[in-house]
């Protein structure tokens, strides 16, 4: 019985791996690829089976040392990477045209103010993780910073709030908290942390400053969030620029 | 190499891999198929050529068992000698119990490294030689430090990595396995790899797995319970439903293979313990290539 996928022919007739797919999985050996286009059962069948592992081990050892065979194999599939590179590349020219025939139809919606979300989701981005965990604080701290950098938010809230029930008045981790909630699109809660760091900390006033425009923003609450970045654009700091294209943006 | 079978064999190529490794892949087969032929007619005819045919392969049996022994050039020439005569002397044993559904070719390996192995083992005896080939040679090349036998342990492990690379996307999940079964140090990587296909898949925390597998280093039901922290991600990796102990029984299964291999194929005398020693040593030098194909996926 033939086994038949894809129009691809896998066992022979004595249900045994073919040529080709012996000389898949040996190419695959050396180019440490994996063929993700062969089934399971061929993967399990190479295992299994003695006498097929034997061919394609022997075929690799055989080639693997042979620098013309392994140049061919490798210039090959640096071939087929380009030639859907190039693909992707015409692909991309075509819907960049597109796009620009939308562009010129549309301008006028392009030109319209845009709102509040959408620039919220222009200019947030969650505060990057600074804060070094000491050996001894491992644990909690440091799975909810690592969910925090993994961008897992609702894991690191849960952390978070655990944290803070025990350290009351950790102001870096309600900042954190504050940046989690504002990515998972909770401004409320943001803002309730963003006041509660700031009354505890002043290091990050700046940082809350534009969080808390942000938050503002999210809650289509304009005037306020341009109350605290024009705290930003009437000092030297990191958000001054931002801040004040903001506020353009905003009028 | 003209013959209705090779071309018959080459017009089934689909244009899925290197021509040029199709092509050797079938030259191989056809040449083994052809040679097995040769040997079935022999073996029944002309039992004296066969062993003839096979006189190179008693010369690289010797050759490997003696490579790292100070034996002079004269004395190899005169163990070959001595495996093909002890071979002959053997014409009715080899033809009586040589099952023709086999590759002879694999049958006669098996029965001369016995052959060599006890042909050496005497010339040790005289020489009043230590003979590790008497004494669990793989326990005493983890054992004695010496040069000789870091190349042989390098070599193995050379041969260990082509049958775990034969595993293909499986061998991540076979290395894991192989780790938990034989306490070994885990790193996230090892788990993070089980998904290299599944770039999308929201799981970040293998640091916090891996450094509870390896918190049950060593301990009382530490394998199982290892065993029982790395199932739900393998389960997740093969979308199956798994136990840890079916996993336990496979690594075990996976790992007999393994000997079973090192061991026939490669002339090793490995058992389950000095396995775990090759495999200290294997991830000793293979670790920083997981690395490796991590950053690269």
């Amino acid at each position: 019985m033939l086994k038949r996928k894809c129009n691809t022919v896998y066992f022979n007739e004595r249900h045994h791996l073919t040529d080709e797919v012996v000389a898949r999985c040996a190419e695959a050996m050396i180019t440490n690829i994996f063929p993700d286009n062969l089934p399971d059962e061929v993967i399990t069948h190479l295992t299994a089976c003695e006498s097929c592992n034997e061919r394609v081990i022997k075929l690799y050892e055989d080639v693997k040392d042979e620098p013309e065979i392994v140049q061919s194999i490798v210039l090959k599939h640096q071939s087929v990477n380009k030639s859907s590179t190039s693909f992707i590349k015409i692909f991309r020219y075509a819907a960049a045209a597109i796009l620009l025939i939308l562009i010129a139809g549309g301008s006028y919606f392009f030109l319209r103010p845009a709102s509040t979300e959408k620039l919220f989701f222009r200019y947030f981005e969650a505060y990057p993780n600074i804060k070094t965990v000491k050996s001894g604080e491992a644990g909690t701290m440091s799975k909810a910073l690592l969910y925090y950098e993994v961008k897992d938010f609702d894991s690191a809230i849960l952390l978070m709030n655990d944290i803070l029930l025990r350290e009351k008045n950790n102001a870096e981790i309600m900042f954190y908290l504050a940046n989690a909630y504002l990515a998972e699109g909770e401004s409320e809660n943001a803002i309730l942390w963003l006041k509660k760091s700031a009354a505890e900390n002043s290091d990050f006033s700046d940082q809350i400053n534009w969080y808390l425009a942000l938050a503002y923003l999210q809650q289509n609450d304009t005037k306020t969030a341009r109350s605290h970045l024009e705290m930003l654009a009437g000092k030297n700091n990191f958000y001054r620029e931002k801040a004040c294209k903001l506020i353009r943006q905003l009028r | 190499m003209e013959s209705p079978e090779v071309v018959f064999r080459l017009e089934k190529f689909n244009h899925q891999v290197s021509f040029m490794l199709f092509y050797i892949a079938v030259l191989r087969d056809v040449v083994i198929a052809k040679s097995q032929e040769e040997d079935l007619s022999l073996v029944k005819s002309d039992f004296n050529t066969l062993i003839v045919k096979y006189q190179p392969m008693a010369g690289i049996i010797v050759q490997q068992l003696t490579q790292h022994r100070k034996f002079s050039q004269d004395k190899h020439n005169d163990f070959v000698q001595q495996l093909l005569t002890n071979l002959l002397d053997k014409k009715k044993v080899i033809r009586s119990s040589y099952d023709d559904q086999r590759l002879f070719r694999n049958f006669i390996w098996k029965i001369a490294l016995n052959e060599a192995r006890n042909i050496i083992k005497a010339e040790c005896r005289k020489q009043r030689l230590t003979c590790d080939e008497e004494n669990l040679p793989a326990e005493s090349l983890f054992t004695r430090n010496t040069s000789e036998n870091d190349l042989i342990i390098q070599d193995v492990i050379g041969k260990l990595h082509c049958r775990v690379l034969s595993y293909m996307h499986l061998r991540f999940k076979l290395l894991l396995c192989l780790k938990a079964l034989y306490d070994l140090r885990v790193f996230p990587t090892d788990i993070k790899l089980l998904f290299f296909n599944q770039k999308d898949l929201k799981i970040n925390d293998f640091q916090a797995v891996s450094d509870s597998l390896n918190f049950f280093y060593r301990s009382d039901n530490g394998k199982l319970q290892r065993f029982e922290l790395i199932s739900p991600f393998l389960n997740l990796a093969a979308q199956t439903n798994t136990d840890a102990s079916s996993y336990w029984r496979w690594t075990n299964n996976e790992t007999i293979k393994l000997i079973q291999f090192l061991n026939d194929r490669y002339l090793m005398e490995l058992n389950r313990e000095t396995f775990g020693h090759l495999l200290e040593r294997y991830f000793q030098n293979f670790q920083n290539d997981i690395q490796f194909i991590d950053d690269n996926l």
